[in-house]
């Protein structure tokens, strides 16, 4: 028996050692409250000592969840942050939903396509009329919103699409100034091609799935202004299987260019951070992505940010004319579920009032990005690259990209992926989406269905 | 055989063709499994390593390469307090241990009822508890039902749903294993005088000890590295298992993977399911050898 | 298997018989008379009946409503969850590349594992470290395994970079990238996370096969190779079983390695039923998520389960 004596007596000591570590280790409930009361609670009746959930983005960078511990010292509720992984975010988040769990405050998309998964009317707290609404220019007409009612809170930049290119490559290849719609860019193809041998035009990222879906998404940019073709997609006035639709022409651009051979070869599989490290390198001329992805650049380049600065730039682009296309961040945007306790409920609103009032300029910044709620200065330190970012989407026309608003369409980057492998074309892409958006439509009980 | 010519045979046979191979192709051999082993085995393993010890840019690239700067203390430091190793750690032990406890308690008294019995009702029960192995997972009404007896998101339930879904495999081995054995010796001992419970634990579960290793090695392997059921089963930071801290804390940017803390947590992660392995593998080759797999 | 192994007291009974029937009174039930054994299954019937039957069943229900994180109702819609799947070009793939994804495990596991197994069957120290060498990867965890292929498999990762040295030219293939080639990959993987525990199985059984069987083989002029087809592959029938039941079950609700490897890509060359019902949950679409999931235990069912009874039937003739 002295075998199972050893293994007992291992065991055994594996959990009391594990035990003394940890008393000594960190205890990491972010219980930080309870010291001091605050002024808080005087608006929304939140009372300190209450403890609320977040369901929030295991990527939300180091700011935001300062944010979160600034919260708790200020207003003495005590927060119990809870991460859903960022890769299957809307996979595991939406599953713990459907078993009925519900948190206090929910991180996640803004976009109305999302907001329709949770069935806002019967699950969501209608937050109309909270002050920062008014304080956000439009950006509550497409964000947060649907019937009328705004639902969440948004308090970082839009991700802004476009294209992230190699000065060097460019110079090289004599181009002087970036492509503005689809036919220049498949001219700065063949560019490329022909006076800087050995570089990638293009690189598409099919291994980390969502890429895929930003260079067509780009080239209907333009035909989306004011988000009139959305709603039109949503409430069944146009389709995206329409002849001529902008949705087709966009695919069959994207299949143009990857039958000119702009893409790199193992398009399919390659991973965003290789294409990334390609284009900081000069080995890819370009890739088109949104903004969020310049911490990954930064990364990609050993953390020499200004080194990122020097070598690529940003430039939006359309199917026809250049148009800044961009989405209301996941990162940064938080909606209320109903839990039926007051008292939570209270918190929780002081919650969100707080991100968008109080602790807002410290957040913005400390997170170097650019605010979005009015009356906050415009931080300091803020890169080159992410300035000319802001640039493109103020001069304009920055609209709001055409997936936004229409249910269903979360299938169509498996779509775009058959077609870089030639599986599928354009025309059958358009046709299996559009039967998506039907059945979620449907799912949804949108008007006009 | 009792001819001249058999005994001669058997005695060469004895003494030569059934042991050790002529050494040239035992060389041979020997040359081969390690030609295998290099990119079956070593290089992955190094590739952990050597990943777990550069800093997240130049873990990014995924290379063979060893580390232009030394990323070991940053890493181990992000990993242990940022991402909680620790409480990760005390965790997936308190979970683990007393979860393989009970799958092979309650599974080897199963067994042992399915094994003897004739009754076609527990006949019945072993095939669909037996079936239980070869199941997916409900994971959405899992969480509806614990939610309805308040276990949802504490460790408790979660060991609760993991039992329930690993009982089946120890229930299968052990059942198959018990039949193989003779029955006197239990039989013996109730006319001794011995009552059922005493019968298991003196008589069958010495008996049982090879079986019940493999199972509880295949055991800890799974339960250890679960992430599945942990996702959905486990809330917040103080609960968390290994697998489980290790996704809260790897990402730095909405959609990549900092690849230099995943490995370095890959490594942290394994060293105890190592460490077990070397203390047990020689009782694991020997229990599996014993007839433990009957099927 | 046991019976050459274990003691050679079997062929007891009919003496145990003999005393059983011996109406001593005041003797406990002997085992073999019931009596107690409900109570010791009970728990073990009981943790499973609630904490995985019961969600399963519900489960499956739900496989036939139009759940959907869209709307607060739930209502019974028959099979228009799989019809709409159909319709999507969604299932029969999945199913296909399923099953195809299976059976690749299976011939890569059993190839590896049997020559594994044949080599380093007798227990000396090289053969143990050998042994143990090959089954660290059983202890990495799935998603860690995804994870560091995906990197030996890159484009100019280690695995292409041994096969330009020992090749000539130089390889850049795109194994979890190239259509033919990702299944294959994928399952590959799969494969070699589990090949180390196999082996041990293997060799188990290997050794429990008796000595005398291959004299005598050996004796009658059968060489290696005739040995090997005629006597241990026949011994190693239930082992074979045991392995094709276990891996099946496994490679059927594959998810873990696929997932960060390839996430069902290229295109949908790698998508199993049970990536295709993630995606499907992501979306919300609930009601066809449970519908691939009992897709996932039907096929389980229909498959792994006549292997388990062909098992018993053998054992009880042996």
């Amino acid at each position: 028996m002295r075998w199972m004596l050893r293994a007992v007596v291992t065991a055994v000591l594996l959990v009391a050692a594990a035990f003394a570590v940890t008393a000594c280790g960190s205890s990491d409930d972010s219980s930080e409250g309870g010291s001091t009361a605050s002024s808080a609670g005087a608006t929304t009746g939140a009372k300190p000592g209450t403890k609320i959930t977040l369901w929030h983005n295991s990527a939300d960078p180091p700011a935001l969840r300062q944010l979160y511990r600034d919260f708790e010292a200020d207003t003495g509720i005590e927060l119990e942050a809870v991460a859903n992984p960022s890769a299957g975010f809307e996979d595991t988040t939406l599953t713990r939903w459907a078993s009925g769990s519900r948190p206090d405050v929910l991180e996640y998309h803004p976009t109305v396509t999302n907001l329709l998964a949770l069935n806002p009317r019967a699950n969501l707290r209608d937050l109309s009329g909270e002050a920062y609404i008014a304080k956000s220019g439009d950006l509550y007409r497409s964000a947060a919103t649907v019937d009328g009612k705004t639902y969440g809170a948004v308090i970082g930049f839009p991700q802004v699409f476009g294209i992230f290119y190699n000065k060097d490559v460019f110079a090289r290849a004599g181009i002087e100034t970036p492509p503005t719609n689809a036919a220049e860019l498949i001219e700065a193809c063949r560019t490329i091609l022909a006076r800087a041998p050995g570089v990638t035009p293009i690189a598409e990222s099919g291994g980390s799935q969502w890429p895929v879906q930003v260079l067509p998404t780009l080239l209907m940019g333009d035909a989306n202004p004011d988000n009139r073709w959305g709603q039109e997609l949503r409430s069944n006035r146009a389709h995206l299987d329409d002849d001529g639709s902008p949705f087709t022409r966009a695919m069959e651009t994207y299949k143009q260019l990857r039958d000119d051979g702009c893409f790199n070869r193992d398009a399919a599989s390659a991973t965003v951070e290789n294409s990334v490290r390609g284009l900081v390198e000069g080995r890819v001329a370009m890739v088109a992505l949104h903004s969020d992805m310049i911490a990954a650049m930064v990364a990609a380049a050993g953390g020499d940010a200004a080194k990122v600065d020097r070598a690529i730039g940003f430039f939006a682009i359309g199917g026809e004319t250049p148009a800044a296309t961009y989405i209301p961040s996941p990162i940064g945007s938080y909606y209320l579920p109903r839990t039926g306790d007051a008292d939570r409920e209270a918190a929780a609103l002081e919650f969100i009032r707080y991100v968008t009032g109080r602790g807002y300029g410290r957040y913005i910044a400390a997170a170097r990005a650019f605010p979005v709620i009015e009356g906050t200065p415009e931080p300091a330190g803020v890169s080159a690259l992410a300035r000319e970012v802001k640039a493109a989407y103020d001069r304009g026309p920055a609209n709001i990209a055409y997936a936004a608003d229409v249910p269903g369409v979360g299938g169509v980057m498996v779509l775009i992926n058959k077609l870089l492998i030639g599986q599928v074309e354009p025309q059958q892409i358009a046709e299996q989406t559009q039967k998506a958006v039907e059945q979620a439509a449907k799912a949804a009980k949108l008007e006009g269905w | 055989m009792n001819s001249a010519r058999g005994l001669a045979l058997r005695s060469r046979t004895r003494q030569g063709l059934l042991r050790e191979p002529r050494r040239a192709s035992s060389v041979l051999k020997y040359v081969a499994l390690t030609l295998f082993a290099i990119p079956w085995v070593v290089l992955p393993l190094w590739m952990v390593v050597v990943n777990a010890l550069k800093p997240l840019g130049e873990a990014q690239a995924l290379s063979l390469a060893l580390p232009d700067t030394w990323a070991f203390g940053d890493n181990l430091d992000t990993v242990v307090n940022d991402g909680h190793y620790l409480t990760g750690l005390r965790n997936s032990v308190l979970v683990t241990i007393p979860a393989i406890a009970v799958v092979l308690l309650l599974g080897s008294m199963a067994a042992w009822a399915f094994a003897r019995t004739r009754s076609r009702w527990l006949r019945a029960a072993y095939y669909l508890t037996t079936l239980s192995v070869l199941l997916p997972p409900a994971i959405i009404p899992s969480i509806y039902l614990l939610r309805e007896i308040g276990l949802d998101g504490t460790r408790l339930g979660y060991a609760l749903v993991t039992i329930s879904a690993r009982l089946g495999l120890v229930i299968f081995l052990t059942t198959g294993f018990v039949r193989a054995l003779p029955e006197d010796l239990e039989d013996a001992a109730s006319i001794d005088g011995a009552g059922p419970w005493q019968t298991y634990r003196h008589v069958l579960l010495p008996l049982l000890r090879p079986i019940l290793l493999v199972g509880g090695v295949i055991l800890m392997i799974t339960v250890w590295n679960d992430f599945f059921f942990a996702l959905f089963l486990l809330q917040g930071e103080a609960s968390a298992t290994l697998p489980l801290t290790l996704f809260q804390f790897a990402s730095s940017t909405v959609d990549t993977l900092s690849w230099n803390l995943v490995f370095m947590h890959v490594v942290l992660t394994s060293l105890p399911l190592i460490v077990v392995y070397l203390f047990v593998q020689r009782r694991v080759l020997s229990g599996l050898t014993e007839g433990a797999v009957k099927g | 298997m046991a019976s050459t192994t274990l003691t050679p007291e079997a062929g007891a009974p009919e003496q145990t018989a003999v005393r059983s029937s011996d109406p001593t009174p005041r003797r406990r039930k002997s085992p073999r008379e019931g009596g107690h054994w409900p109570w010791f299954a009970l728990p073990a019937v009981v943790l499973v009946a609630v904490f995985f039957a019961l969600p399963f069943l519900l489960n499956a229900g739900f496989a036939f409503s139009d759940w959907s994180g869209f709307s607060d109702e739930i209502g019974f819609n028959g099979i228009d969850n799989f019809r709409t799947l159909i319709d999507q070009e969604i299932f029969w793939p999945a199913v296909r590349t399923t099953l195809l994804y299976a059976v690749c495990v299976l011939v890569f596991e059993m190839a590896v594992s049997l020559t594994l197994a044949l080599a380093l069957e007798s227990t000396t120290r090289i053969n143990t470290i050998f042994r143990s060498l090959f089954f660290i990867p059983v202890l990495i965890s799935p998603l860690a395994a995804g994870y560091i292929w995906k990197g030996m498999l890159a484009t100019n990762g280690p695995i292409n970079g041994m096969l330009s040295f020992l090749l000539p030219g130089t390889v850049e293939t795109a194994w979890l990238g190239d259509p033919t080639t990702a299944l294959p990959a994928v399952a590959l993987i799969e494969a070699w996370k589990w090949s180390g525990l196999i082996t041990l199985v293997y060799i188990a059984g290997l050794k429990a096969i008796p000595k005398e069987l291959l004299e005598a083989a050996t004796i009658d002029g059968a060489n290696a190779w005739s040995r090997f087809w005629r006597i241990k592959l026949r011994m190693l029938a239930p082992a074979l079983t045991f392995n094709v039941a276990v891996t099946l079950a496994v490679a059927l609700m594959a998810y873990d390695v696929i997932a960060p490897t390839t996430g069902g890509g290229p295109g949908d060359h790698t998508t199993t039923l049970n990536i295709a019902m993630r995606l499907q949950w992501g979306q919300s679409f609930f009601g066809p998520a449970s519908a691939l999931s009992l897709t996932v235990a039907v096929l389980v069912i229909a498959s792994a389960v006549p292997l388990v009874m062909w098992m018993r039937k053998k054992e009880v003739a042996q």
